[in-house]
C-alpha cells in the first residue's frame, strides 16, 4: 500500500493527522477551504512567520479568516420550526467556523482543559437520558492520556499542578507538570476568583496553549487582551500552524491547496473503498485526487456536509450512512453568560483573556430537584473566568440596546463593556440527539451551487435545567466578588432554542463500536468504507463541557497513530 | 516600559491625557446635552480634510453631505457633546471608501498586519492593506456592488449591493427633507434632522440606517487606517487602548492595574438608561458572549434589537419586571 494520504482540512484535527503521517514518511496532501495568513509558511521555522493578522476588530467584523457568509451560507432552523415544515429561519455564518491554513485555531482562545475520565462512559456510568442519544466513547481516558501528553508538550501549555483541585487531577491524572508555568493572573479574574472562594469554589489557573515565556522560538504572551477571536500579532499562541502543519510542511512530504472547496468523495461501484477527492478552485474548476487514505477533518457541520453530498449508488443517504447517524448529534456548547459590574474600572482587557478556570459546576448533580425536572443528573462545565469585550464589540451591543444617537455616545464613554465589567462563562455540556442534525439545504447554495448545509438544533432540557441552575451560582459568585455593585447571567438555552453562536462544534459522525448506531469504529474509519477516516471532532459520541481543541488534537494523533503504525 | 504612569491616564494612546477632573467635567456637559437635545443648533458641517483612501470614492458630492450629517445623528459632534463626533472623525469618507474600495488595489478591505505604530512598533503595517485572493474579492464585490445580474453572483438568487443601498436611501433622505422645506437632508437643522429619522416610514431610508450605523459605528472605533476614529478621537473620550501589540502590558499591569475611580459613573447614567437593563447586558462582555447576538445581526441595526431584546425579555422572565 502507498504511504500517501488526502486530509481534508487544515484545523486542529487535519494539522495534527498532516504531522503525525508525515512523521512516519507518508506523502500528504491538505486540502483548505481558506487562505494562507501566516507568511512563510512551509517556508520558514513556526517562530519566524509572518502574519496577516493584528489587533484590529474590523478585521473580524468583516469576517477575515472566516468563510463569507454571502459565499458560503450554513443555514438553521430549530426543531419546533423543523416539525412545522419550515425549511430554515436562517442562513449566513451559523455554526461557521474559520477559513484559514491552521483553521479556527488561527484565532482561538487557545484554553486547552482536558476532559474528564467520567465523561468517556457517561452511559454506562450515569445512564440514559430520555431523548438523548447518551453513549461511551469506543475508549477510555487512559488510553487518550498519552495524547494529551504529547499534544501538550508539543503545543506548548501553561499551568500549574500544584494549583489543580484534587477533584480534577482525580478525574485527569496528569503524568508530569505542565510545559510551562501559568501567566500573571488578569485583576477581573482574581476579583471573580475571590467571590468564587466566599461560596467554596476554586479558581486556579487555566490551562492554556499560550506561550508564558518563550517556546519553540516564539515570544511570550504580552496580555494584550484582544486574544479570542483575534490571530496573534506576536505570535505567543501555539496552534495547529505553527506547532504542527508549518513543521509539518517544511518536512517537504506534506502539501498544503488552498482555497480547495472539497464536495465529493468518490467510491468504487461496491462502496467499499474510496478512489478519489473531488474539489473545485474559487473559480469554480474541478480537480481530482487519489491517495491510499483519506481523512476528513472539516469540522463537524462541514464534515457531515461533504459526506451527505457524496452519497452515491452504493452509499444512497451519504457516504457511511447506513446507521443513518450521519449528520445527527450535532452538538454545540451552551454557554451560559455571567457578569459583575464594579464601580471603577478593573481593565478586564488587560490579560490572556479569561486565565483562570474554575471546575465546580462540571457534574454530574444528581439532587431531587434535578430528578424532579424529569433529568437523572445534570452535567455542566468549566467556566472561564475574567473576560471583558473590546470597542467595536461593546458598540455593537450598545447599539442593540439604545439605537443611535447621543445616548449610545454617552453610554460608551462610560464603557460597561469594555472596562466595568467582570464576565465569565460557562462552557455547558450539550446532549446528543438525534433530532439535533446537518442535511442539505433543498434550496441555499454555495457559491459554487452546491447545496448549503442546514443545522436542525434545539437544546435539550437537560441544558435548559442546567442553564438556570448553574447560572444562579455562577450570579451568586459574581455578586460576591469584591467591589461588585451588580451581578448578572445570561442563560442562553432558556433565551433562545436556535444553534447558539459559539466556536465549539461535535457530532454528526460518533464513533462507536455498533456500526448500526455509529459512522465511525474508534479508529475514526468509516463502518462502511475501509480507507475513509473522520478525525475531527465530529467523532465525538458525546461534548462534556470543556474547550474541545485539546481533545481534538490528542484524538486525532491517535486516529493518524493508528493508521500509520498499522493498527487500524 | 509603561505607557502608563499614573493613575490620571485614560488611554495609552492619547496624545494629551485627559485628568480625571475634565473627564468629569464633560461627562456633567454630555449629561445636560443628552436631556436638552432643542438647545443645540443647527448641525455643524465640520470641515472636511482630504479623505483616506486616495481614490475610493463611490459618492457625490451632494451624497456625501447627506452622509456626513446622517453620521453626525448616528454619534453627534459639537456642539450637542464636547467630544467630535462620526463626521468629524471621517466615518462618512471612510463609507464612502468601503462603497468605492475597488476603485483601488488592492481594495481597502482588510487593513495589513501585525502591527500598528501605536504599541511600540518602529512602521505602520495597518497602512498597507491586504490583497484579497479571488474568494475575498467575490465576496466583497458582491457585498458592495449586488450582484448585478450576473449569473456567477446569483447562486442564492439577486443581492442588493451596499452602494445601492447608500445611493437610494441617501437620495430618500434629500426627498424627504422637502417635507421640511429644503432640498437637501444636510441642510436641515438638528432638529428638524432628527425629526426626519425618527418618524420617516420610508423603506429606503430605513434600510440605509440599518447598516449606516452599524458601518458608522465601526469606522468609529475601529482602528483609523479605515478612515474613521480619526486622531483616535473615539478611543480618547471612551478610555480605551486601542491596539497595544507588540508592546502589551507588564505583568504588573495585568495583576495590579490602577483602578482610575470612575465610582462617579452611577449618577451620571442618562436617565433614558435603566440601571437594570444595563446591568442585565453586560455579561455579554466576551468575545464568546457577543457572538450570538453579532453572528446574528451580520451588520443590521434591526437585528442587533432583536438580539439584545432577547436578552432583555430574558432577564424580566428570571428576575421580573
Amino acid at each position: 500500500m502507498a504511504r500517501d494520504a488526502i486530509v481534508i482540512g487544515s484545523g486542529p484535527a487535519g494539522a495534527v493527522t498532516a504531522w503525525e503521517l508525515a512523521r512516519q514518511g507518508w506523502s500528504v496532501t491538505v486540502l483548505e477551504r481558506g487562505r494562507n495568513l501566516r507568511p512563510g509558511f512551509g517556508e520558514k521555522p513556526s517562530g519566524e512567520l509572518g502574519t496577516l493578522y493584528g489587533s484590529d476588530e474590523i478585521k473580524g467584523a468583516r469576517h477575515f479568516g472566516f468563510p463569507d457568509p454571502l459565499l458560503n451560507p450554513n443555514t438553521s432552523r430549530t426543531q419546533a420550526d423543523a416539525a412545522d415544515g419550515v425549511a430554515r429561519t436562517a442562513s449566513g455564518n451559523v455554526g461557521q467556523l474559520g477559513a484559514a491554513v491552521g483553521g479556527t485555531s488561527l484565532h482561538y482562545n487557545a484554553k486547552f482543559p482536558r476532559f474528564w475520565k467520567q465523561d468517556f462512559h457517561m452511559l454506562s456510568e450515569l445512564g440514559p437520558v430520555n431523548d438523548a442519544q447518551v453513549a461511551d466513547w469506543p475508549f477510555s481516558y487512559d488510553d487518550l492520556a498519552p495524547y494529551y501528553d504529547e499534544i501538550e508538550y508539543q503545543v506548548g501549555v501553561q499551568g500549574d499542578i500544584e494549583q489543580m483541585p484534587v477533584a480534577t487531577l482525580a478525574q485527569a491524572p496528569r503524568s508530569r507538570q505542565f510545559v510551562m508555568p501559568p501567566g500573571p493572573t488578569g485583576y477581573a479574574a482574581r476579583l471573580l476568583a475571590e467571590g468564587a472562594h466566599r461560596v467554596g469554589y476554586t479558581a486556579y489557573p487555566y490551562p492554556a496553549a499560550v506561550n508564558s515565556q518563550p517556546f519553540d522560538g516564539r515570544p511570550a504572551c504580552v496580555a494584550c487582551g484582544l486574544c479570542s477571536g483575534f490571530g496573534c500579532p506576536i505570535n505567543a499562541r501555539g496552534d495547529a500552524l505553527v506547532s504542527f502543519l508549518n513543521p509539518a510542511a517544511l518536512t517537504g512530504r506534506v502539501r498544503v491547496i488552498e482555497r480547495a472547496f472539497v464536495y465529493r468523495i468518490e467510491t468504487r461501484a461496491d462502496g467499499r473503498h474510496a478512489t478519489a477527492v473531488r474539489y473545485k478552485d474559487t473559480a469554480g474548476r474541478d480537480h481530482s485526487l487519489s491517495a491510499s487514505k483519506i481523512f476528513v477533518a472539516g469540522s463537524p457541520v462541514n464534515t457531515a456536509r461533504l459526506l451527505l453530498l457524496s452519497a452515491n449508488t452504493a452509499h444512497p443517504h451519504g457516504l457511511g450512512n447506513g446507521s443513518d447517524q450521519l449528520g445527527r448529534n450535532m452538538m454545540f456548547h451552551n454557554f451560559t453568560l455571567g457578569a459583575a459590574l464594579f464601580e471603577r474600572d478593573i481593565h478586564p482587557l488587560r490579560a490572556q483573556s479569561t486565565t483562570l478556570e474554575i471546575d465546580d459546576l462540571v457534574g454530574p448533580f444528581k439532587g431531587a430537584e434535578i430528578r424532579a425536572l424529569g433529568l437523572p443528573y445534570l452535567k455542566g462545565g468549566i467556566i472561564q473566568v475574567g473576560s471583558g469585550a473590546p470597542l467595536l464589540t461593546e458598540a455593537n451591543l450598545l447599539a442593540g440596546f439604545t439605537g443611535y444617537g447621543l445616548i449610545h455616545k454617552q453610554l460608551m464613554k462610560l464603557g460597561p463593556v469594555h472596562r466595568l465589567v467582570a464576565g465569565s462563562q460557562l462552557v455547558g455540556e450539550d446532549l446528543p440527539q438525534a433530532d439535533n442534525r446537518v442535511d442539505l439545504d433543498p434550496d441555499v447554495k454555495d457559491l459554487h451551487g452546491l447545496p448549503a448545509a442546514r443545522i436542525t438544533y434545539s437544546p435539550h432540557l437537560h441544558e435548559r435545567v442546567a442553564a438556570i441552575v448553574l447560572g444562579a451560582r455562577i450570579e451568586a459568585f459574581s455578586l460576591l466578588a469584591p467591589g461588585a455593585i451588580a451581578a448578572a447571567i445570561i442563560p442562553y438555552p432558556i433565551i433562545s432554542t436556535a444553534v447558539p453562536a459559539t466556536a465549539h462544534l461535535a457530532g454528526t459522525a460518533r464513533m462507536g463500536t455498533d456500526p448500526a448506531a455509529s459512522v465511525c469504529d474508534g479508529s475514526g474509519r468509516l463502518h462502511e468504507v475501509d480507507n475513509v477516516y473522520v478525525a475531527d471532532a465530529s467523532t465525538f459520541p458525546t461534548f462534556p463541557g470543556f474547550n474541545p481543541t485539546l481533545t481534538i488534537m490528542a484524538n486525532a494523533l491517535r486516529i493518524a497513530r493508528g493508521v500509520a503504525g498499522g493498527t487500524a | 516600559m509603561p505607557h502608563e504612569q499614573g493613575p490620571e491616564s485614560g488611554s495609552v494612546n492619547a496624545p494629551a491625557r485627559l485628568t480625571r477632573r475634565a473627564l468629569l467635567q464633560r461627562g456633567g456637559l454630555l449629561a445636560f446635552a443628552a436631556f436638552s437635545p432643542l438647545g443645540c443648533g443647527d448641525s455643524a458641517q465640520p470641515n472636511i480634510t482630504v479623505p483616506i483612501g486616495g481614490d475610493a470614492r463611490f459618492l457625490d458630492a451632494d451624497e456625501l453631505a447627506a452622509l456626513r450629517a446622517l453620521v453626525n445623528r448616528f454619534i453627534p459632534g459639537p456642539p450637542e457633546d464636547s467630544a467630535p463626533g462620526a463626521a468629524e472623525a471621517g466615518c462618512a469618507e471612510a463609507i464612502d471608501a468601503l462603497l468605492g474600495a475597488f476603485a483601488v488595489d488592492p481594495p481597502r478591505i482588510y487593513a495589513g498586519g501585525p502591527y500598528s505604530d501605536r504599541g511600540g512598533a518602529a512602521t505602520n503595517d495597518f497602512e498597507h492593506f491586504i490583497p484579497l485572493d479571488d474568494y475575498e474579492a467575490l465576496a466583497w464585490r458582491l457585498r458592495i456592488e449586488g450582484s448585478q445580474g450576473r449569473p456567477e453572483r446569483e447562486f442564492n438568487g439577486p443581492v442588493r449591493g451596499l452602494q445601492t443601498i447608500y445611493r437610494e436611501g441617501l437620495a430618500a433622505l434629500d426627498a424627504q427633507a422637502s417635507t421640511y422645506g429644503s432640498d437637501r437632508f444636510a441642510d436641515l437643522p438638528t432638529v428638524t434632522a432628527e425629526l426626519l429619522l425618527r418618524t420617516t416610514r420610508d423603506a429606503a431610508v430605513q434600510a440605509l440606517i440599518d447598516v449606516a450605523f452599524p458601518q458608522t459605528i465601526e469606522l468609529m472605533y475601529g482602528a483609523p487606517e479605515y478612515g474613521g476614529n480619526r486622531d483616535l478621537v473615539a478611543w480618547q473620550y471612551t478610555g480605551f487602548d486601542g491596539d497595544v501589540q507588540p508592546r502589551g502590558y507588564t505583568d504588573e499591569q495585568v495583576e495590579h492595574p490602577e483602578n482610575p475611580g470612575l465610582s462617579e459613573w452611577l449618577p451620571r447614567l442618562p436617565v433614558a438608561i435603566p440601571l437594570e437593563q444595563l446591568i442585565a447586558l453586560t455579561p455579554l462582555a466576551s468575545y464568546e458572549g457577543a457572538q450570538t447576538i453579532l453572528q446574528n445581526s451580520n451588520g443590521s441595526l434591526s437585528r442587533l434589537t432583536t438580539g439584545i431584546a432577547q436578552v432583555l425579555a430574558a432577564r424580566r422572565t428570571t428576575h421580573g419586571p
